[in-house]
């Protein structure tokens, strides 16, 4: 939300390729993109946001809405993107990567940071396991993306009606994982 | 709570920044804090990978011809091939002609009628040749016998018999036949009394009787002549002493 009133100038520049339009937007909404690519277990989520700013240049003449309304589009895109990826991680069997690419790709900071992450990931991980697909896709929509109950039942495609029940759903599962202990919080 | 179907006010309450009001939403708060900080975006390597194909793309999509993306080359267009585009080829699939069990009964039936149709052509049915059978019985007499033989009818003049009409001069025709036949009887009574005469004659075979019957003949015509012709005997078996 922080192009705000500026958005539709932004917007305007991008349909004409500008550069500095597209940049304010991923700079805008890929953090958000990723984190909701890597939370709904993506196999590369940064190919996700890359391949959803892409389809975004294709279909940006033919979008009509505001910045919230922007922002649902893109999560719209990346979570087609997301099954895809979960499908074709089914069909065909995956080559594991060289140690040099993994070293190169991976993470760049400290040892005792990146271990604090992952157990706090871990951690998640193993409340949101407990969790429904749609639930747990609601719930990441919501809390990692921001959007409202309307925008999410968009990028889902479904009714306001079931998204709310996701999500209660969602909650009722986390209170009792967090009344268990599961949770350090 | 945990079990209610509906927006929590809590939830949303948290999400839009406020601070928890009961332990529940602290904790779940707490949650929330743990999640967007599990998954944080630290700035990638691929970003500036990413921006220059977004905007590259942009321009292409936006442009299209603009000096900056356009092709070096001064040819107008691609070379064409020799052989042209490649032609579109038809595949056409297989599929079995019996495949549906609706197309299966169709073709049972079409079996049936055209054999059943072929045996009504031929007159080859059942119940086809009996009406056909009694129109083309001809009621002839034997003339020896007199008595009506029953002789079918030549099957060239079958089909005659199918019309009323010619059922008509069918019966005309029979009547015809037994008053031909009735004529001929009648005009053959003599005749058979004659034939009767000579089978009586045959029945002899001899000479004797062959003699007698001449004189028996003779003798009916001259009956008053007995007298002569016993009196000739006499004289004769006069003479032949």
């Amino acid at each position: 939300m922080a192009l705000g009133e500026s958005f539709a100038g932004v917007l305007k520049a991008a349909r004409v390729g500008a550069e500095w339009a597209w940049r304010a937007l991923y700079a805008d909404t890929a953090p958000d993109l990723l984190r909701y690519a890597r939370a709904s277990r993506a196999p590369d989520p940064e190919d996700v946001v890359g391949e959803t700013f892409l389809r975004a240049v294709r279909g940006v003449g033919s979008f009509e809405g505001d910045e919230r309304g922007f922002r649902a589009w893109l999560f719209t895109l990346a979570r087609n993107r997301i099954v895809d990826e979960h499908r074709k991680l089914v069909r065909r069997r995956t080559d594991p990567l060289p140690v040099e690419v993994l070293v190169e790709i991976g993470p760049h900071a400290d040892a005792e940071t990146e271990a604090m992450r992952a157990l706090a990931e871990d951690r998640i991980r193993s409340v949101l396991d407990r969790l429904t697909p749609d639930q747990r896709d609601v719930l990441l929509l919501r809390i990692l993306g921001g959007l409202t109950i309307e925008e999410v039942a968009t990028v889902v495609r479904k009714k306001q009606g079931a998204v709310k029940a996701l999500q209660a759903r969602g909650i009722a599962a986390i209170r009792d994982k967090i009344e268990l202990g599961a949770v350090t919080l | 709570m945990s079990g209610s179907i509906g927006p929590d006010d809590g939830f949303e309450r948290l999400l839009a920044g406020e601070t928890p009001k009961t332990p529940e939403e602290q904790a779940l708060g707490l949650f929330l804090e743990d999640v967007r900080g599990a998954f944080q975006a630290e700035p990638s390597l691929a970003e500036e990978a990413h921006l220059s194909a977004i905007v590259q793309a942009a321009q292409l999509l936006a442009d299209k011809g603009e000096p900056a993306v356009r092709s070096a080359s001064k040819a107008d267009g691609r070379a064409r091939h020799a052989s042209g585009l490649p032609k579109r080829r038809r595949v056409i699939m297989k599929v079995p002609l019996m495949r549906s069990l609706a197309a299966k009964v169709v073709a049972g039936l079409v079996v049936l009628m055209s054999m059943f149709g072929g045996l009504a052509l031929a007159g080859a049915l059942p119940g086809q040749g009996s009406g056909e059978d009694e129109s083309g019985v001809v009621q002839i007499q034997d003339v020896e016998s007199n008595e009506p033989v029953e002789t079918e009818a030549p099957e060239t003049e079958a089909p005659e018999t199918k019309d009323a009409d010619d059922q008509g001069e069918n019966q005309d025709a029979d009547d015809q036949a037994e008053d031909v036949n009735d004529d001929q009887a009648n005009d053959n009574q003599g005749e058979n009394e004659d034939a009767d005469d000579q089978g009586d004659d045959d029945q002899g075979e001899d000479a004797d009787d062959q003699g007698e019957n001449v004189n028996d003949d003779q003798g009916d015509d001259d009956q008053g002549e007995n007298e002569d012709a016993d009196d000739q005997g006499d004289n004769d078996q006069g003479e032949q002493d």
